[in-house]
């Protein structure tokens, strides 16, 4: 590709403080939620009924803050593209390289690059510190226990993959507000809608939903209505995917 | 160098820019002008290959841009001066407009010195004014050092002395044998840095010719005369083939006669004239008749 699309795209994304804002807002988040999530378990596991206590996952219940943050730094990559459209800074980026294929894989490497080593700090130090709260028979797993160190792997790829959705929606949608708006509906209104979907299609159809999906990959418990947990992270990248094909395949069709 | 043939845009039932043909060559500045809506930013974005055309073609030294290796080294345009995110500052801007443009970052700061940004490099482009704005766009489109310079109506926004600083910029980088293509709405204001004309309205072109060539052809001349006897005046001009107009109480505009031979002939007749001057039409004037069938948008008269 050269490294200098990704050194130009790396510049542009440092040097503005929606970045930085977005990042601090999704670590906000995450850390407050699993805080919460934690010291109530920690403190009320001795009283638990068996049955909660087993279908407690002490793995995703402290992260649910990720629900939020995935659509913080959903924006953020959003905005690597949007914000260019939104401006006519496009035309002076596509003028300086015609090749916009490249323009939008650069922009997606180094806004994924960044959701990756963001989630990565962030999920990790989460886990460990909600952990360390739920540890001694409180309800807290180590990562060498079953599933544990797949889960919260997996949590940091599915906020990269939306974080690939997000950048390329905003590609496909040249519009702020409109990419953000396709990207709620995705990952909250679509697996509602799949929801409320008569029982027989409810039950093929709701794990392709990426809640779902997502839910799976990141729980140390099988869930129901689910595919396992590494074939829901794929069901997930597929959204990306396809996002990012349609991306590509418009960018260079389209006047800027 | 760049040439423009049989260029066609349409978007949807609209044609933009409607087989258009014209080259700019190097070594001076041509002008490119046209009202608003004629066209002009569109035939701009299909030469730096932003847009596909419907027909025709638009080259930059022989070759489509989007072949150009690394365009930036010979293109450099200004096309709207909002186009900076407002977060960011003007050297990262353009840092980043070096990098991807793989141009030596040293020249970032020699660009802001340049274009007089070198004090606010730090700060954000949002807090600029939209003069500081144009000359972080002309900084940019400088970046390369390139031997083909487009500029948008840069004059936008800049105060008078933004104005001559630009007049003087372009007329410098002509004179270093560069390709300068400056569009505008203003004759006026083009007439003072360019020695060459390209007049659209419609997207169609109007004119190509030289700034002096074009006044002579365009720039007709009227002649006002004021006399309390301008009924007879004015039958007597008409009669000679002049055309004659009526503007205020006491007024005639003349058009084909003279100053002298309006004179000789009131003379000769015994009639009072208070008043014989002779009125160059404006640039503006000329440019209005040029491009009046082909305004996109008119306004209505109001009764006067």
């Amino acid at each position: 590709m050269g490294t200098e699309l990704l050194t130009a795209e790396w510049i542009k994304l440092r040097s503005v403080r929606s970045t930085y804002l977005s990042l601090a807002a999704a670590a906000v988040l995450v850390v407050t939620v699993a805080l919460s999530v934690a010291t109530t378990t920690a403190d009320d596991w001795a009283a638990m009924d068996p049955r909660d206590r087993s279908s407690f996952d002490p793995v995703s219940a402290p992260l649910f803050g990720a629900i939020f943050a995935q659509l913080v730094i959903g924006v953020l990559g959003v905005l690597a593209v949007s914000s260019e459209y939104s401006t006519g800074l496009i035309r002076t980026t596509f003028a300086t390289t015609p090749q916009r294929r490249k323009v939008l894989l650069a922009k997606v490497a180094v806004t994924t690059a960044l959701a990756l080593v963001a989630g990565g700090v962030i999920l990790g130090a989460t886990f460990l510190l909600s952990q360390g709260i739920m540890a001694n028979g409180h309800g807290g797993v180590s990562l060498s226990d079953p599933g544990v160190f797949r889960a919260v792997t997996y949590a940091v790829l599915y906020l990269v993959i939306v974080t690939v959705l997000a950048t390329s929606l905003g590609a496909i949608t040249r519009s702020t507000a409109g990419a953000i708006a396709v990207l709620f509906t995705l990952v909250f209104l679509l697996p509602q809608v799949l929801d409320h979907l008569p029982q027989n299609l409810r039950h093929d159809l709701m794990r392709f939903g990426l809640q779902r999906a997502a839910a799976s990959a990141v729980s140390i418990h099988p869930q129901v209505d689910t595919f396992s947990p590494t074939v829901s992270i794929l069901v997930c990248a597929t959204y990306a995917a396809v996002a990012l094909a349609l991306a590509l395949f418009l960018i260079g069709r389209r006047d800027a | 160098m760049i040439e423009v043939t049989e260029l066609t845009k349409r978007y949807g039932r609209v044609t933009a820019v409607d087989g258009l043909t014209f080259t700019v060559r190097p070594g001076r500045v041509t002008g490119f002008l046209g009202p608003n809506g004629s066209g002009k930013s569109t035939t701009l974005r299909a030469i730096l290959g932003l847009e596909t055309p419907d027909a025709g073609a638009a080259l930059v030294d022989g070759r489509p841009y989007r072949t150009l290796h690394h365009p930036l080294h010979h293109v450099g345009a200004l096309l709207d001066a909002g186009a900076v995110h407002p977060g960011r500052s003007a050297r990262a801007h353009l840092t980043a407009l070096a990098v991807a443009g793989r141009i030596d970052r040293r020249r970032v700061g020699e660009v802001l010195e340049q274009v007089g940004l070198g004090q606010v490099a730090h700060k954000r482009a949002g807090e600029f004014s939209l003069g500081m704005r144009q000359r972080l766009g002309i900084a940019g489109a400088l970046l390369g050092d390139p031997p083909v310079v487009l500029f948008d109506e840069p004059v936008n926004g800049l105060d008078p002395e933004g104005i001559l600083w630009i007049r003087h910029l372009m007329k410098s980088l002509a004179a270093e044998g560069r390709t300068v293509l400056v569009s505008s709405h203003l004759m006026s204001e083009t007439a003072l840095t360019a020695d060459h004309l390209v007049v659209i309205g419609r997207g169609r072109l109007i004119a190509d010719t030289g700034v002096e060539a074009f006044l002579r052809e365009h720039g007709t001349s009227q002649v006002h005369v004021r006399s309390p006897a301008r009924s007879a005046l004015a039958g007597m001009l008409r009669a000679r083939g002049a055309t004659v107009e009526y503007e205020g109480s006491k007024t005639l505009v003349v058009t084909g006669l003279t100053v002298d031979e309006i004179g000789d002939l009131a003379a000769r007749n015994g009639l009072p004239v208070h008043e014989l001057m002779a009125r160059q039409a404006s640039l503006e004037d000329v440019f209005m008749d040029l491009t009046r069938d082909s305004v996109e948008y008119q306004g209505t008269h109001d009764g006067n």
